[in-house]
């Protein structure tokens, strides 16, 4: 998770400078569309990683609950 | 020798005593004891003195009629018009009573009360003298008669109730002018004897006069003296003697004074299960409430900001991704729009432009003449128009300037 974070705000950075440099409108009409294409998979890895990061929080906040009832206690 | 039936033996009998007519009306002055009002009325009781006793009916019509319901109890000491009655069924003797005159209390009684009153005044019998008992005493003093039948009624309870509890005799007469002195002797024993957590000091039931030596006034000064809760237990339910007053409590009987005193072991048992299933659920509740607690918190501080975060941090992506495609939009339009511009640009620069508006381009030997020096007078020039070429001679050359 820790890596999944550290991974996730690089690529958020690097989405971050794309945007940035289309915005300064510095590139050439190739380069605009790596940098586009680019910029669209960061988004989408990052959308993906959120989703997983999103997907464990809940499922730990479910395991706490169930916890809380039907479990054997633990002494 | 004759051999009697017990029907003829019964019947001879009754016959000798109807012949004495002295039994028949006769005068008997004694203590009544052991009064007991059956439910038709009739009352029984024994007429006594110091040495015997004899039985006595006074039935019901005759109690009415002479006024003496209510009137008569133990201690009274009477003088009655009687008659002997001989029942040949049972072979029992008895007197009817036939009139009574209630004369005063035996001495007895006067006495009992004389020194309850004087003990009494001295604080003997005091409710806040009185200590509670010991719940589970684990060894109890008795003191009493080693030979009585209370000894083992007090055992025979006990042992029903609580095996473990022990038991300690300190034996005393419990009858006879001089055993007084004796029980209290005894309870001063077993007030001393450091193993003893209590003392039960009693006896059978009797008479009053078999009692007595429980209303001496060494036995109530010891009764009160004793430091270790003691329980008194003198005769039947009916019975009161004045080291039954002293006592921290009063059993009715010697088998109640065991009941008193002794803990059921099954109670002990009901309640280390009622403190045990007690226990579980206290345990049950206290983790249910933690685990409600600790998820609470796990919500609150873990739960809901894990998730507030990473709805955060989406919108922030979507922000840029949406941020992204406008960049890109923008690019690729800027690109367009200088494109368009170029190509503006470039047909305002379209010689075709120029052709229409009268201008025409001039060439000398396919290369285009830029200068009136380039060409001499006759040469031959290709002029290039809108709508065709001409192809011209040079006439004269004229300079600027």
């Amino acid at each position: 998770m820790a890596n999944t974070l550290k991974n996730y705000e690089k690529k958020y950075a690097a989405l971050e400078e794309i945007v940035r440099t289309l915005d300064a409108n510095e590139l050439s009409v190739n380069d605009l569309l790596t940098q586009y294409k680019k910029g669209l998979t960061l988004v989408k890895e990052c959308s993906d990683m959120l989703q997983s990061v999103e997907g464990e929080v809940r499922q730990i906040i479910e395991e706490v609950r169930i916890g809380s009832e039907g479990q054997k206690y633990f002494f | 020798m004759d051999v009697f039936s017990i029907t003829k033996l019964n019947n001879l009998i009754k016959r000798v005593l109807e012949r004495e007519y002295v039994l028949k009306n006769c005068y008997v002055a004694g203590t009544i004891a052991n009064l007991k009002r059956h439910s038709t009325g009739h009352y029984y009781f024994s007429l006594k003195d110091d040495d015997a006793s004899v039985d006595v009916a006074l039935w019901a019509g005759t109690a009415q009629k002479k006024g003496f319901v209510g009137q008569l109890e133990n201690g009274l000491f009477v003088t009655m018009r009687a008659t002997i009655n001989f029942y040949e069924k049972t072979g029992r003797l008895s007197l009817i009573c036939n009139d009574m005159e209630i004369g005063q209390k035996s001495p007895y009684q006067l006495a009992f009360e004389a020194l309850k009153k004087e003990l009494t005044a001295l604080g003997y019998f005091d409710e806040s003298h009185k200590q509670p008992l010991p719940v589970m005493p684990t060894t109890i003093g008795l003191v009493t008669s080693e030979s009585g039948a209370v000894l083992h009624d007090i055992l025979h309870v006990a042992r029903q109730r609580n095996p473990f509890v022990q038991f300690k005799l300190f034996a005393v007469p419990v009858q006879g002018d001089k055993a007084g002195p004796v029980i209290a002797k005894g309870i001063e024993r077993a007030d001393a004897d450091t193993e003893v957590e209590l003392v039960i000091v009693g006896r059978g039931g009797g008479s009053m006069e078999d009692l007595w030596c429980f209303n001496d006034r060494a036995v109530v000064e010891a009764v009160y003296n004793c430091k270790t809760p003691i329980v008194s237990a003198v005769g039947h339910e009916t019975d009161y003697t004045l080291c039954d007053f002293a006592a921290d409590v009063r059993g009715a009987t010697p088998s109640h004074a065991a009941e008193l005193t002794v803990y059921p072991v099954s109670y002990l048992l009901e309640q280390l299960e009622a403190k045990e299933t007690y226990l579980h659920q206290y345990m049950k509740q206290m983790i249910e409430t933690k685990k409600q607690e600790l998820q609470a918190i796990f919500n609150r501080k873990l739960g809901i900001p894990a998730l507030t975060l990473i709805h955060q941090e989406s919108s922030k992506l979507s922000e840029l991704q949406h941020r992204l495609s406008g960049a890109v939009q923008q690019a690729v339009g800027k690109k367009q729009n200088d494109l368009l511009l170029m190509g503006q640009q470039l047909e305002l620069l379209n010689p075709l432009h120029l052709l229409l508006k009268g201008y025409t381009k001039i060439e000398h030997d396919g290369s285009p003449i830029h200068s009136v020096t380039a060409v001499n007078v006759g040469d031959t020039v290709n002029i290039t128009m809108n709508d065709g070429s001409l192809t011209a001679k040079v006439e004269e050359i004229i300079t600027n300037g």
